[in-house]
């Protein structure tokens, strides 16, 4: 297969997930930097053979419906999200491009049995530096309040990284300058997790960063 | 919810305690078209929780459709292959619940998707993961 036989195309969301407008996050530039970045790395995904396939955080279902059309019927396709409705709309926007999605309305893992189970990891965090108060919703607030530093929420995730990857799993994040990407770069470096920065981007007031990170150990 | 979902749900609840399998209660099921595809079902037998995969067809009604021992050389059996292709991907649990065998605590499950969030005080209560910083 050749990168041109790829649809990297940015799916539309279809009508039924635009009648849940303002209910979800809707994709922004943090969104399209992701979308971008996948892209960019299709060649080292492709080669890692994905097998199950997780968005946390799946918000309008954009990004797992690109990777659904990315990489085809030989992975399957896990997405997450605590709000209702973003659930209710990667439903909506995944069975509007023909994909098959397995979406699952928790915190962010909570509740799943994925031990070292996860290939291909991506998530967009809540990463809006805000009032601890602001985190712990459910709602469209749940998309975007990251509370101190804008890492709280990024945190519990990070935590649960060693157990979530596979031996060769790769997981993909986004965060902003103000998220301190070196400290977490740090943090995972403390479990043997080597990142690398994919892409950076600034749009109106942020400066948005994707990063790719790997066990030392695995070889592709 | 497809049974391949099923299959990695669990209630994780106080004293590290785990309820899995999940019981799983339909009270409306879809059949939907999936494309076969035997490469990713070979791969996913090496991940999947087999007996769970049996019990969640029994929990449905759908007792004998898959044998309860994996068979050997399943590659190369053709009607094994078609049927857990479907047991997989092919049912879809629209509405019904989810119940923990330990504490009896029912997630549901509406629009095809599973509800697996706790409430504040249940989330107290189980042992989270250390916090990084």
């Amino acid at each position: 297969m050749n990168s041109s036989t790829f649809d990297f195309s940015t799916p539309d969301l279809g009508p039924e997930s635009n009648k849940l407008k303002d209910k979800f996050y809707p994709p922004s530039e943090d969104t399209y930097l992701l979308l971008d970045s996948l892209e960019k790395d299709s060649f080292i995904i492709h080669k890692l053979n994905p097998l199950i396939s997780l968005e946390v955080g799946c918000g309008s279902g954009i990004i797992t419906t690109f990777l659904a059309r990315m990489l085809g019927p030989n992975c399957i396709y896990f997405a997450t999200d605590i709000n209702h409705y973003a659930c209710l709309a990667t439903k909506y926007t995944t069975e509007y491009n023909k994909c098959s999605v397995q979406i699952v309305n928790t915190d962010l893992v909570s509740n799943t049995k994925l031990h070292k189970f996860v290939d291909l990891l991506v998530f967009n965090p809540p990463y809006v530096v805000t009032s601890e108060v602001e985190v712990g919703g459910c709602g469209i607030e749940a998309s975007w309040a990251g509370g101190a530093d804008g890492r709280v929420v990024t945190n519990r995730l990070l935590s649960q990284i060693p157990n979530l990857l596979s031996p060769t799993g790769v997981f993909y994040l986004l965060l902003i300058k103000q998220n301190k990407p070196e400290e977490v770069r740090e943090y995972l470096e403390g479990f043997d997790i080597k990142g690398e920065l994919v892409m950076e981007r600034r749009a109106a007031n942020e400066h948005l960063f994707v990063y790719r990170y790997q066990r030392n150990k695995c070889v592709y | 919810m497809k049974l391949i979902t099923h299959n990695i749900l669990q209630n994780n609840m106080k004293d590290g305690k785990k309820g899995y399998p999940l019981v799983l209660q339909a009270t409306k099921i879809d059949k939907v078209i999936a494309e076969f595809n035997q490469e990713f079902l070979l791969r996913m037998l090496d991940r999947l929780e087999y007996h769970v995969l049996i019990h969640a067809l029994e929990m449905i009604g759908m007792k004998d459709f898959l044998p309860i021992i994996l068979p050997e050389n399943c590659s190369e059996d053709e009607a094994f292959m078609k049927n857990l292709h479907h047991a997989l991907l092919e049912i879809d649990i629209i509405e019904g619940e989810l119940i923990c065998p330990e504490s009896g605590r029912k997630f549901p499950i509406k629009d095809g998707i599973p509800n697996m969030l706790l409430t504040d005080e249940e989330e107290m209560a189980v042992d989270s993961e250390p916090k990084s910083k």
